[in-house]
């Protein structure tokens, strides 16, 4: 699949190849996402994890272009401006159990290099997003799970990121959680560009207007999520029709393959 | 996009707008109940800037102000003798005790560096745009103001005491003490290069076991002139000092050290390179000078300041508050000597000797150490024992000694005399336990003597020194015999 | 009982391997410094090599510090193995590993700031890290003997015997008795209460989503 490279993408990615030694993990990706809520979706070890890497440039594509908000990640100046456009949670993040959330958030904000006047109200702002307010000077390791991942995504939002790359976000959320995160998602996804990778196909339903597929570190598919239920309409299996999509667009790609 | 739970989507929303209906939030219950959470404004804080007060209060920094109190105050406790009443004694302290501060400022610098990495934040902060070097900076910064705060408090309390009693103003004293400082900074640096090098987890221990080590290393090899490049000194006592210019030197070295280690730690090649030229050339006029010769009497220290009356006794300026209690022990003594030929008629302290003079008796004077006998309030002698034994070293004759054992009498009769010079001197700890048969004689000895008249107990004295002086065994056994 | 890969296993997983490394650089590094240092023209002989005594077991038993809390403590503890048992053996073994090997860098008169004195420190050393695990997790359980072993050795007290025997025993000479009481209590009581309770569990919501689950 082959996708042209526009002026108004926020990411575009062409040829992206990436390897951990001699595994190569992701290999001929083209992928373009444009401001919205995108879903990534994927079997586990499909490389999901490893394009949020490359996106939050903390990992070096070996071969490829990678240009995001209109900049190519090589050139080092370029480099710093997006990162400060840039929010990022990792699937594993670490945090400083003694800091208070608010510390942490302003720790962050200073490390995405919010300017000094703004960052009180961008801390405030980033942690009423997310529905810390009122915690905002409990200390990080007295919260509980899900509370940690919300004051993780404030740490990424803080900075009003233009590209912002969630990677298993709702991992630890309970159910009234996850609901509440996809509404901030969609709230999120107006005039910023956000790429949520996730296992609950359901959230992708449900928040997301595009969705992307990978299997074995190549895109097997993009579109909307409509495009994905059609595709699942005659075939695949699974209990709600994103499911059904999901894995009928899984089996059709391995079975191109073959 | 229209799922079931699609919410009132605002837009970018104004958190100040206090909760309105429809926007969905975490904790709406909750929020509601404290409204002024919502309606409070920026915080005004304190200028302090943002990362760095946030490392002071919840870095290592915390923890590295009270442990650097505690340990500043343990090696002030330990030895006050070293210090007491004298600001330059301070000042040389401070450096002295660097070998166990530094350490510990290792130790510290690098659990702060090792965070990262314990706490798994590398993914995080490899997206962010700030340089790496700026958080590292910050977070060495407030490490070392932590330690710094924690020195300077310790030793604070030390200086009130000092205050209280000095006798000299030194001119010099500072520059041993910020110097001091900038040993400290450049050793958390070197913690900071550790911690963020070596994945070990008992890293920061490590660390500071080898500094620990590697400081007490120069203690070793004597009056080598590269020792001055360590930030601890053990030979730097009161009344003398350093040329300023040593003092810039050192200075320099350590900024240019500190330099160097964060440029490492932070991987800013050209930086290091820079940094460490500097280090280099700082440090080649520091090593190839002389060791220990770099020391200099401070002509106002070592003046003497002298009793007014009874027999003199002098004491250097620096020591002057000393003098009355030290005049009180040695006064008695002085006044038994009185009139003995060849006895010293007079005491100094050994700082207002001329340099390179050693001899403990000489023109008619019995020279004193007195460096070590302050007190950390600086009222009494800490070491009176100390000076006792220089009056008895004063009977003393050591040239029987070196050649061999002499006559056990021979004891007897030193140990007599020795006894009858310090009657007047403050009984000590050891007086009251039972005697050795041999020390029954000696007292015995001892009665015998104080029985005889004034003037004859003089007689006695007098030639017992003569004969100790001219090394006579004979003599001395004679005059043992003598009392019997 | 366990096999010999599973024994491996345990000791890769603690770090076993670090842990003999250190031993073994230590040991020779206290040879080679206790040497250099007794052979010094200006000090009095093997007694100068009070620096090596103090500090040699002390880098020891921080070494062992790391190797006595799993990667999870919760984990481990439910399991079925009679970790009390474990836990000793594992002090007492890493105490007569670093004891063994020090005391070899100390054979030369070994009475006089030598083998036994290594041995004593190291004996006390092990204890007081073992204490401090069960107090403040292994992570933190050198903090207890570097401090108290940093303080004494700084403080250099004078006096031999007496009330510096009992608080300062990492320097004095091994033939002071109350010195090796000490040593032993601590010994003792540090490895009773690892056995007991074992190594601080940890701050459980460390990087968490996995764990949590």
């Amino acid at each position: 699949m082959t996708v042209g490279i526009s002026a108004t993408a926020t990411v575009s990615v062409t040829g992206l190849r990436v390897g951990y030694g001699r595994r190569v993990v992701l290999d001929g990706l083209d992928l373009e996402l444009t401001p919205g809520v995108h879903g990534l979706l994927g079997p586990n070890g499909a490389g999901k994890t490893t394009l949020i890497r490359v996106l939050a440039t903390v990992a070096r594509p070996e071969r490829g272009r990678v240009r995001l908000l209109d900049e190519d990640i090589t050139d080092r100046a370029a480099l710093r401006r997006i990162r400060r456009r840039l929010g990022y949670l990792p699937q594993d993040f670490g945090f400083y159990p003694r800091f208070t959330v608010r510390e942490f958030v302003e720790y962050f904000a200073w490390l995405r290099e919010v300017p000094r006047a703004e960052v009180p109200l961008a801390v405030d702002r980033a942690l009423d997003r997310v529905g810390l307010l009122d915690r905002a000077d409990d200390r990080m390791r007295h919260l509980s799970g899900g509370m940690l991942r919300r004051a993780g995504i404030a740490q990424a939002i803080v900075n009003d990121p233009r590209l912002l790359l969630l990677d298993e976000p709702t991992a630890g959320l309970d159910p009234e959680q996850r609901v509440e995160f996809r509404a901030l998602l969609r709230e999120l996804g107006i005039d910023a560009c956000v790429l949520v990778s996730t296992h609950l196909v359901e959230d992708v339903g449900t928040a997301c207007a595009r969705v992307s597929l990978l299997d074995g570190g190549r895109l097997v598919f993009t579109g909307t999520t409509e495009e994905l239920v059609a595709a699942g309409v005659d075939g695949g299996s699974g209990d709600s029709p994103i499911e059904r999509g999901y894995t009928a667009v899984l089996r059709g790609a391995r079975a191109e393959q073959r | 996009m229209n799922g079931p739970d699609d919410p009132t989507v605002n837009g970018p929303n104004d958190p100040m707008t206090a909760g309105r209906p429809g926007r969905r939030t975490w904790l709406v219950e909750r929020r509601s109940r404290r409204p002024e959470q919502r309606t409070r404004p920026a915080r005004r804080r304190p200028r302090l800037v943002g990362p760095l007060r946030v490392e002071l209060r919840r870095g290592t920094a915390a923890t590295t102000f009270p442990v650097m109190v505690g340990a500043g105050v343990w090696v002030l406790a330990v030895h006050p003798e070293d210090w007491g009443g004298r600001w330059s004694a301070l000042a040389s302290y401070l450096r002295m005790s660097m070998l166990v501060l530094c350490a510990l400022m290792v130790a510290a610098g690098a659990w702060q560096a090792g965070r990262e990495r314990r706490r798994r934040m590398d993914e995080l902060l490899g997206s962010t745009p700030r340089p790496a070097w700026q958080p590292l900076v910050v977070a060495w910064l407030a490490v070392s103001l932590a330690g710094t705060a924690g020195l300077l408090l310790a030793f604070g309390g030390a200086a009130v005491l000092v205050a209280r009693v000095a006798t000299f103003a030194d001119s010099g004293w500072w520059w041993t003490v910020a110097v001091g400082v900038l040993g400290l900074w450049a050793a958390t640096a070197l913690g900071v290069l550790v911690g963020r090098t070596v994945p070990l987890r008992v890293a920061a221990p490590v660390a500071g076991l080898v500094t620990y080590v590697g400081l007490a290393i120069p203690g070793y090899l004597r009056g080598s002139g590269w020792n001055w490049l360590s930030p601890m000194h053990d030979n730097l006592l009161a009344g003398r000092r350093l040329p300023e210019h040593l003092h810039l030197l050192q200075a320099g070295w350590f900024v240019a050290l500190t330099g160097v280690l964060l440029a490492l730690a932070a991987r800013r090649r050209l930086a290091a390179l820079l940094c460490a030229a500097l280090a280099v050339a700082v440090a080649l006029p520091i090593g190839t000078g002389p060791g220990p010769d770099r020391l200099r009497a401070d002509p106002g220290a070592v003046e003497p300041v002298c009793t007014r009356t009874g027999p003199e006794v002098c004491v250097a300026r620096i020591n002057g508050f000393l003098l009355d209690d030290v005049a009180a022990l040695v006064q008695p003594v002085l006044h038994r000597l009185a009139g003995v030929p060849g006895a010293p008629t007079r005491a100094a302290d050994d700082l207002t000797q001329p340099d390179g003079a050693t001899d403990p008796v000489a023109d008619g004077t019995i020279w004193l150490n007195l460096q070590n006998q302050a007190t950390a309030t600086g009222e009494g002698v800490a070491n009176s024992d100390w000076l006792r034994a220089a009056f008895h070293s004063l009977v003393f004759p050591l040239c029987l000694y070196r050649r061999g054992e002499p006559d056990q009498r021979v004891d007897q009769v030193t140990w007599v005399a020795g006894e009858w010079l310090l009657t007047e001197w403050p009984p000590t700890a050891s007086e009251g336990r039972p005697l050795l048969a041999q020390q029954r004689t000696q007292e015995t000895l001892l009665e015998r003597l104080r029985a005889l008249p004034e003037a004859e107990q003089r007689d006695w004295f007098g030639r017992f020194l003569a004969a100790a002086h001219r090394c006579d065994e004979q003599r001395l056994i004679g005059l043992g015999e003598e009392l019997w | 009982m366990v096999s010999g890969r599973l024994l491996r296993l345990h000791l890769r997983a603690r770090r076993a391997p670090t842990f003999l490394a250190g031993v073994g650089v230590v040991a020779v590094l206290a040879w080679i410094g206790g040497n250099w240092l007794a052979s010094r023209p200006y000090f009095d002989g093997p007694a100068a090599r009070i620096p090596v005594v103090t500090l040699a077991p002390l880098l020891g038993a921080t070494l062992l510090a790391p190797t006595l809390g799993g990667a999870d403590e919760e984990l481990e503890r439910g399991t079925p193995l009679p970790w009390p048992r474990w836990r000793l053996g594992h002090v007492l073994l890493g105490a007569t590993l670093i004891g063994g090997t020090l005391m070899l860098a100390g054979l030369r008169t070994p009475e006089v700031f030598g083998a036994y004195a290594l041995l004593r420190n190291t004996l006390g050393c092990v204890g007081l890290v073992a204490g401090a695990a069960v107090l403040l997790g292994a992570r933190l359980a050198w903090v207890a003997a570097f401090g108290y072993v940093c303080a004494v050795y700084a403080a250099a007290p004078r006096q031999i015997g007496g009330a510096a025997g009992v608080w300062a025993w990492p320097v004095q000479p091994s033939a002071v008795g109350s010195s090796w009481v000490v040593a032993l209590v601590l010994l003792v009581v540090g490895t009773a209460g690892y056995r007991r309770w074992g190594a601080r569990a940890g701050v459980r919501k460390g990087p968490f989503i996995y764990k949590k689950r």
